[in-house]
């Protein structure tokens, strides 16, 4: 049974408005099945706001069929997310909780490169205009913490991001569940979530303890980390990451929370001297003994570095880069490596990154640096949301794991994996030359 | 013999349900995992890579990579390919989402050292009673051999 504050049995009751009474019931339900005794407010919320179209929706390609363009417009998303809820007595998400939009279907900017349609990418807008009238910021990221969502230590939050709950239990202590898309949604409306599994102190120390015996210097070193730590991970451990290795920042570990959402169902990892909750490797533990201690070596990388890659040198005219969504700084790096160097012709070439970062990077100049290239600066999304953008394409490379797992299994040419720098070569040659690390 | 073992849990969701188990001790991967037309698992290197889990009583650890986890099950559920029931070994945020939009009898959360993706077998009939918290084998697949 769920113990509910006065305010809760309040707008349970429906005093504060239909919209918040159904959604607080679902809350409540999803509650006992999580077995939470009671809920916890939530300040901050981050979930998919655009067009619930995906790519399964698209085999042949085509965009814009009736039925695809007025899936999750008319109702805004509430038949499919909260269902009971009449959508016309829902005006608002909760007034105090701080909601931004995740990745969408479309780039924020365009359809044309995208290989979408003008039908297709107003629709998609209109949704999102819609999400804003209930009072959505705007962002259309992976990675809100590079939009100004930023909670601060023991705040609640939720998110439809599997690395956005890593990067907040884990780098800022924030508290915060995995869940789903339909849960967010429902707490994002009333406020409330249940108050269970990491937001207890108790559920919040390391499990598997792994120490490190290799160069972690480089983001690709991340990446397949999160591999090689998540392959190795029990259901619902908290890994703790210990060594001598130089320290990570942002733009190391939003690459390796995205590849350890990947490999495993880990919602916190404890990184030695980073983590807020981990500043020593006592604190980390909290007094338990590691269930399991591994010791990962440049071996352990290296396999996973060749295992991703598409295993024979061939010719590639889809590249990617911006998984998790680039910083402004990591753009100018890549503005930096492409200077005085042009895209192949009939090669396809993309940065990803959000609309706040675009607009940083456009006041600083980086876009056009990029783009002057031959490279194209989308937002919003990536090769597994953005819809039909690399149809056609006859060779792929991407320097995420996550995208070049996923991609395997929904394209059937040759997907490469790489660095960035690697990337960016090949976008200039439209070549690949497969390289063996282990 | 395993015939009329009962494993005491945590009911997360009822009724009780009964239908043949498909153990998958790693889990269902969360992106592209399932084919939400047929239900059939598409992962790679899956143990039960091409076999489907419409009707079947789902026995996993936990869940396993992107928060769209739930939402597999979702669809699979609206396109009557979902399964019939859940055995978690330890609730999670998403199986607790995945229970909440299929709707579907669930039992979780075992006591340390009861295994269900070791003690209940792929195609074992089973009763999962998500009111009272526990799972029975009611006919073990195949033939068993006693020691």
């Amino acid at each position: 049974m769920v113990r509910l504050t006065e305010e809760e049995k309040r707008m349970l009751a429906g005093e504060e408005g239909e919209a918040k009474r159904v959604a607080l019931g679902k809350i409540i339900e999803l509650a006992e099945i999580l077995g939470a005794e009671e809920l916890v407010p939530v300040t901050k919320a981050h979930l998919c706001c655009g067009s619930t179209a995906s790519p399964a929706d698209f085999p042949d390609g085509y965009l814009d069929s009736p039925e695809t363009l007025a899936k999750g417009y008319d109702d805004w998303q509430t038949l499919r997310k909260c269902g009971g809820l009449d959508p016309k007595e829902f005006h608002e998400f909760n007034r105090g909780t701080f909601v931004l939009d995740d990745v969408h279907c479309t780039d924020s900017f365009g359809w044309e490169w995208t290989q979408q349609t003008k039908a297709f990418f107003d629709n998609n807008m209109a949704i999102l205009k819609a999400a804003s009238d209930h009072g959505v910021i705007v962002g259309s990221t992976c990675a809100p913490y590079l939009a100004g969502w930023v909670p601060t230590m023991g705040e609640v939050v939720v998110t439809t991001e599997s690395s956005n709950v890593l990067y907040c239990n884990s780098v800022l202590g924030a508290r915060c569940n995995g869940g789903g898309g339909i849960t967010t949604f429902c707490a994002a409306i009333c406020g409330r979530t249940p108050k269970w599994g990491l937001h207890l102190p108790e559920n919040r120390h390391g499990t598997h303890v792994f120490h490190m015996a290799c160069d972690l210097s480089t983001k690709q070193r991340w990446d397949v980390l999160g591999f090689a730590v998540g392959q190795r991970l029990a259901p619902n451990a908290i890994p703790v990451i210990c060594g001598d290795f130089p320290k990570a920042d942002t733009t190391l570990l939003k690459s390796f929370f995205t590849a350890l959402a990947t490999a495993s169902g880990c919602e916190m990892c404890l990184i030695v001297g980073t983590s807020p909750e981990a500043q020593t490797y006592e604190m980390a533990m909290g007094g338990h003994a590691p269930v399991a201690e591994f010791t990962i070596t440049d071996h352990d990388l290296d396999v996973h570095i060749d295992a991703l890659c598409h295993p024979v040198s061939g010719p590639v005219d889809f590249l990617q880069i911006g998984c998790p969504n680039m910083t402004a700084h990591e753009m100018l790096q890549i503005a930096r490596y492409m200077e005085g160097r042009k895209v192949k012709e009939g090669v396809r070439f993309c940065v990803y990154t959000n609309v706040a970062q675009y607009a940083m990077a456009k006041e600083s100049g980086i876009i056009e640096k990029i783009e002057k290239t031959g490279a194209k600066v989308l937002t919003s999304g990536c090769i597994l949301r953005t819809i039909n953008l690399a149809r056609g394409a006859k060779g792929i490379g991407l320097s995420a794991g996550k995208l070049t797992i996923c991609s395997k299994s929904e394209q059937t040419v040759p997907v490469y994996y790489g660095t960035d720098e690697e990337v960016c070569d090949a976008a200039v040659s439209g070549w690949w030359e497969v390289k063996r690390h282990a | 013999m395993r015939k009329g073992l009962v494993l005491q849990a945590r009911g997360a969701k009822g009724p009780a349900v009964e239908g043949y188990a498909l153990v998958c001790p790693n889990s269902i991967l969360g992106w592209n995992g399932l084919d939400v037309r047929t239900g059939e698992i598409i992962e790679e290197g899956h143990i039960h890579k091409g076999e489907s889990i419409k009707g079947k009583i789902l026995v996993m650890p936990c869940s396993r990579g992107s928060i769209a986890w739930s939402d597999y099950f979702d669809d699979c559920s609206r396109n009557g390919t979902g399964p019939i029931g859940f055995v978690f070994t330890k609730m999670d945020s998403k199986c607790g989402t995945a229970v909440f939009v299929t709707k579907i009898p669930c039992v979780a959360d075992f006591p340390e050292g009861v295994d269900p993706c070791s003690l209940i077998h792929d195609g074992d009939l089973i009763r999962v009673d998500g009111d009272a918290g526990t799972v029975e084998v009611l006919e073990p697949a195949g033939v068993e051999i006693s020691v």
